[in-house]
């Protein structure tokens, strides 16, 4: 069996080696879609750049798009991720800004998990009955929810009526603190201020609701799925069998191998909750990746700014490949049948 | 036994029998059958001639300026006196028309080579070789968070209806390929397919004949959610802004919530950001209750549940299959990860 | 005089499969007395398999609804009992094992966790910790192990060294004695090293020693009646004769009540004290397995013995029942199985024959009387 810590590293190892294809494919791409058609984006520029910016706008958008290419790929090599119109480097940008976003995203999945798995569990259990017509409303309303209607909506009523903050991450911006990790409640655990934590977890509530009722479906619906066709299988019916009673029958026996399936689709699922925070961080003034996502791109009348649009692309599609790997390694960690070679 | 029994029930079973099936047990899906009945009537309509439906023009000031919800103004007025009801009703044929244009789109690109993927997939022929770079560029493509991707080439293509459309088609078709190539896969070493291909059935006619027309069903299901998706993603780039301006003589859901929202004025005058906001909530929400209902009797895991074998005795057991690490996904997980990528 | 552990009077069980409504069980009446095994033979689709499954409550209800009778074990009444009180009754009650030993084990736990599983059910049950389940109030009394008949109470016997047995019984209190109590009874069937196996997921067991577990596991909980559905079908042949020898040494040891169910005729005559031969639905002959077998006074049962293969009778052609199995959403009048019967006349069209007694009644009131449901067993010839 090929299921020892060793195996374990040399499958992650493996599955990274597969990444840097992937990795270069996207770059290429990105890059050549974000320039197909650049005529007048260096005038566009024109009231905000100094005029030998655009100078050197223009010549760069003349070389031909193999030496562009080149040249942006080697920067990226050394680091060097580019610069707004502005000169705002775009790399420090990201470096804060991406923990924010992985808080904001790691606290949806919590909410996705702790209530659309068991909500998929009810579901399944009275498969066809009032409880999965009304699990199934639930979640289908939040899948057709656009997201920026959800995030004004809880921003302007929900948030007041519950006395939750409804923007930024702390209510003093900046604290008065050092912000090492750039996850807002972790920081103000580390700085020891509990007014602080308490303060930052009011204010990842809302988006974070927001972001996981939006993308409430993927887990209930996998659940409910994976739970209607593990009830029925001889296991469950030992399990029942055994004298245990129904919710140990269903939350462990029955859940633990629905999990399997479930964990895979989470995983897929990064990739929507990426989507979704660039219009949530706006709503909520989350200084994340998201909101930097839609400053770059010029959401909201805002200056385009380039190098912040290809830099964004490439590190949302990395972080849907790695959240990926880490789905596929929980499978192997929850269904012992896996074998890592 | 020439022509053995398919893998599930199929929808062409009795001339849409299956269909009635699920609608009947289903309320939620005979809700969504007729939501989706009507939403598309009331769009042939307005597309036809506006004026039976379409009380004002998207342009004409009505006299009234923020005017609530009443009978001449369903969904009020706004600040410029225009009358948002007209002008969500006016939007529902575009807004439609490219829910089914890129989900379209995507089906026949991504579906296409879906099936070249999965039918000629013989490592060594040049089938396999083009096979193998179809899924590696799919691959690649299904990394990108759709949203971002589209919103990105928009942008580099200039701000417009146009431009939005070509970027959504850009990102939308790989979920198609993986979709349609898993079934491929699933189909093609069938029992009924070999002794097909063993009397000598040629390639091209076991594929349209025999594969094409398996894989035909699931595909429309999630056509019919994918038409919901696409309209929440487009008009999510319509709020950000880079899709189609409003107001204007052509009036589009996102564009609306995008100016209503921006303008401020949500706690005094909600109706005109609910207007649009409901127009897209309930036309997503009648596809996906329809989809979701078909594909719960499409899947083979979900449908047991609900359509029980003739035998009568318990379902059969199967053995729980174990997905080898990093394999095909199924049909479920594809779909949900596009719902997933998409729901923005 | 000894009271049943399993009374099952005039029990039917439906189907509702779409607009279709079928009888799977139909008036079915048997008692099993403690320290009995009784066993259930006929062909597949006969209903023994709901049977089986019904006792428990353990069929899907919808489709399956039971329509009418009682199954009265220890006193009290299965089928008025609600979910909530129904797992009281399972493992320390009734125990099973099923016939798919592949899939009856949890694919993501280990052998050692599964098994102590069901021990900490017992045993909670045992110290009175029974409201911790959330099973409602008690359907009986735990505390009297088994009905207290002729034979030692199961806990004495199944565990070597009754006295010693008995003290372990209320000390499980730490991991050691837990683990000490699963290796038991991974002993007691007869698993040669069962120390090597308390780590290991299912798949990586073969098909007979998961079947072992799955028996260590059912009498792990000590049942009153423990009901074995066709426990040996789906192995290999070879591993079918070894669960088989050990199913047999196990019920000399256990003395429980057991209803054993199969379709291999021999299998029966090896285990068990009675038999009921089910056809359509209804027993249609029951009684000491010797009387049945060796002396059938009901057609269907002697056609049953004829096709059966010639390991279990010396000589003979080896035959089938012509005609099929019949629909049981629209079963035949009167007894079902006249469209196949050699001696069926017009009476038997008419009404369904009664369960009545043939040949002369048992003086011993344990043991059953040989039974048979046809207007005619005096007609029924001999076997060759």
């Amino acid at each position: 069996m090929g299921r020892s810590p060793s195996d374990l590293i040399v499958f992650v190892l493996k599955r990274l080696l597969q990444l840097i294809p992937v990795l270069f494919g996207v770059i290429v791409l990105t890059f050549f879609f974000t320039h197909l058609d650049l005529t007048d984006i260096c005038n566009a520029w024109y009231p905000h750049a100094g005029i030998a910016t655009i100078r050197h706008c223009e010549t760069t958008i003349n070389q031909p798009i193999a030496q562009q290419f080149l040249t942006y790929f080697t920067n990226l090599l050394h680091g060097n991720w580019g610069a707004s119109v502005l000169g705002d480097p775009v790399y420090p940008k990201i470096a804060t800004a991406l923990p924010a976003t992985v808080e904001l995203v790691l606290a949806a999945l919590f909410l996705m998990v702790v209530i659309g798995i068991p909500l998929g569990v009810v579901a399944a259990q009275s498969g066809g009955r009032w409880a999965d017509h009304l699990v199934r409303v639930f979640y289908l309303s939040g899948w057709a929810t656009p997201t920026y209607l959800g995030a004004v909506l809880a921003a302007v009523f929900l948030g007041p009526a519950l006395g939750l903050p409804t923007g930024g991450e702390y209510s003093t911006n900046p604290p008065p603190f050092t912000q090492w990790t750039h996850m807002s409640v972790l920081d103000a655990i580390l700085a020891g201020n509990l007014a602080y934590t308490a303060d930052a977890f009011a204010h990842l509530v809302l988006p974070a609701t927001v972001l996981a009722f939006i993308n409430m479906g993927i887990a209930t619906r996998m659940t409910r799925a994976s739970m209607l066709e593990v009830l029925p299988l001889d296991y469950v019916r030992s399990a029942r069998m055994k004298g245990l009673t129904e919710f140990w029958v269903l939350y462990k026996h029955a859940l633990r191998n629905a999990l399997i399936t479930t964990t895979t689709v989470l995983g897929i699922t990064a990739g929507g909750l990426l989507s979704g925070t660039v219009v949530i961080e706006e709503v909520f003034a989350w200084p994340g990746i998201g909101q930097y996502a839609y400053a770059s791109i010029g959401g909201g009348g805002s200056q385009l700014n380039f190098d912040g649009a290809i830099a964004v692309v490439i590190v949302f599609a990395t972080a849907v490949v790695v959240a990926n790997l880490i789905a596929d390694i929980l499978y192997g960690v929850l269904d012992p049948r896996v074998d890592w070679r | 036994m020439t022509e053995a029994a398919p893998k599930r029930p199929r929808l062409s079973d009795g001339s849409l029998g299956v269909l009635w099936r699920v609608l009947r047990t289903n309320p939620l899906s005979l809700g969504g059958f007729v939501l989706v009945a009507v939403i598309v009537l009331t769009a042939l309509v307005v597309t036809v001639d506006p004026r039976l439906l379409v009380p004002y023009g998207a342009q004409q000031f009505t006299g009234a300026i923020h005017a609530g919800p009443s009978a001449h103004h369903l969904f009020g007025t706004d600040g410029t006196g225009y009358d948002v009801f007209s002008n969500v009703m006016l939007a529902l044929p575009l807004d439609l028309g490219i829910g089914v244009a890129i989900a379209g789109s995507a089906l026949f690109i991504g579906g296409g080579l879906g099936l070249i993927a999965g039918f000629f997939d013989t490592p060594g022929t040049v089938g396999g070789a083009i096979s193998v770079s179809i899924m590696r560029l799919t691959d690649i493509f299904l990394s990108f968070p759709s949203l971002i991707l589209a919103l990105a080439i928009t942008r580099a293509l200039g701000i417009g209806v146009g431009p939005t459309l070509i970027a959504l088609a850009i990102t939308w078709w790989p979920f198609y390929v993986r979709l349609v190539r898993g079934e491929v896969l699933a189909v093609k070493h069938l029992p009924y397919v070999t002794a097909a291909r063993a009397s000598g059935v040629s390639e091209w006619r076991i594929l349209i004949r025999h594969v094409l027309r398996n894989v035909l069903e699931p595909i429309v299901v999630y056509f019919t959610l994918d038409i919901g998706t696409v309209l929440v993603t487009y008009s999510t780039i319509g709020f950000i802004g880079v899709a189609s301006k409003y107001p204007g003589p052509q009036p589009e859901w996102g564009a609306m919530l995008a100016f209503y929202q921006s303008s401020g004025a949500i706690n005094v005058y909600p109706w005109e950001v609910l207007g649009p906001g409901v127009a897209i909530f309930v036309t997503v929400l009648a596809f996906s209750l329809l989809g979701d209902g078909l594909r719960d009797l499409l899947d083979p895991r979900t449908r047991r549940a609900f359509v029980r074998s003739s035998a009568g005795h318990d379902p059969p057991a199967e053995t729980p299959s174990a997905l080898p690490s990093g394999g095909e996904a199924t049909t479920d997980e594809v779909a949900m990860g596009r719902e997933g990528g998409a729901a923005a | 005089m000894t009271e049943p552990v399993l009374d099952v009077q005039g029990l039917t069980i439906t189907y509702t499969v779409g607009a279709g409504v079928f009888q799977a069980v139909s008036d079915v009446s048997m008692q099993i007395y403690p320290g009995r095994v009784v066993g259930i033979v006929g062909e597949t689709g006969c209903g023994k398999s709901t049977l089986g499954k019904a006792i428990p409550r353990l069929l899907p209800e919808p489709p399956a609804t039971i329509g009418s009778g009682t199954v009265v074990f220890r006193g009290t009444d299965l089928v008025r009992l609600t979910k909530r009180q129904l797992p009281m009754v399972r493992g320390t009650g009734i125990g099973m094992i099923f016939q798919e030993p592949l899939n009856s084990l949890n694919p993501a736990f280990r052998v050692y966790d599964q098994m102590a599983e069901a021990i900490r059910i017992r045993h909670y049950r045992d110290m009175g910790y029974v409201k911790s389940f959330r099973g409602g109030s008690m359907p009986f009394d735990y505390s009297v192990r088994s009905t207290p008949p002729v034979t030692n109470p199961v806990t004495k016997s199944i565990v070597p060294g009754g006295a010693a047995a008995e003290a372990v019984e209320d000390k499980l209190r730490t991991r050691a004695e837990f683990r000490e109590e699963v290796l038991r009874y991974l002993r007691l069937v007869r698993i040669n090293d069962p120390e090597a196996i308390l780590g290991l997921y299912p798949h990586e067991l073969s098909g007979g020693m998961r079947q072992r577990i799955m028996i260590a596991m059912a009498l792990s909980e000590r049942p009153s009646l423990l009901i074995a559905d066709e426990p040996t079908s789906a192995l290999d042949v070879t591993i079918q004769a070894q669960v088989l020898t050990l199913m047999k040494e196990l019920i000399d040891e256990v003395k429980a009540a057991i209803l054993f169910i199969s379709h291999d005729l021999g299998v029966i005559a090896e285990t068990a004290d009675e038999v009921g031969v089910m056809y359509a639905g209804r027993i249609v002959e029951y009684g000491p397995v010797a009387d049945v077998f060796l002396n059938p006074r009901h057609p269907y049962t002697k056609a049953l013995l004829r096709a059966a293969p010639s390991r279990y009778k010396s000589d003979g052609p080896l035959s089938s029942i012509p005609g099929t199995v019949p629909n049981l959403s629209r079963p035949p009048s009167g007894c079902r199985f006249h469209p196949r019967c050699p001696l069926a006349r017009d009476a038997c069209k008419a009404s369904s024959p009664p369960l009545a007694i043939v040949g002369a009644e048992s003086k011993v009131e344990i043991v059953a009387s040989h039974r048979s449901a046809c207007f005619f067993p005096e007609e029924v010839p001999n076997l060759p």
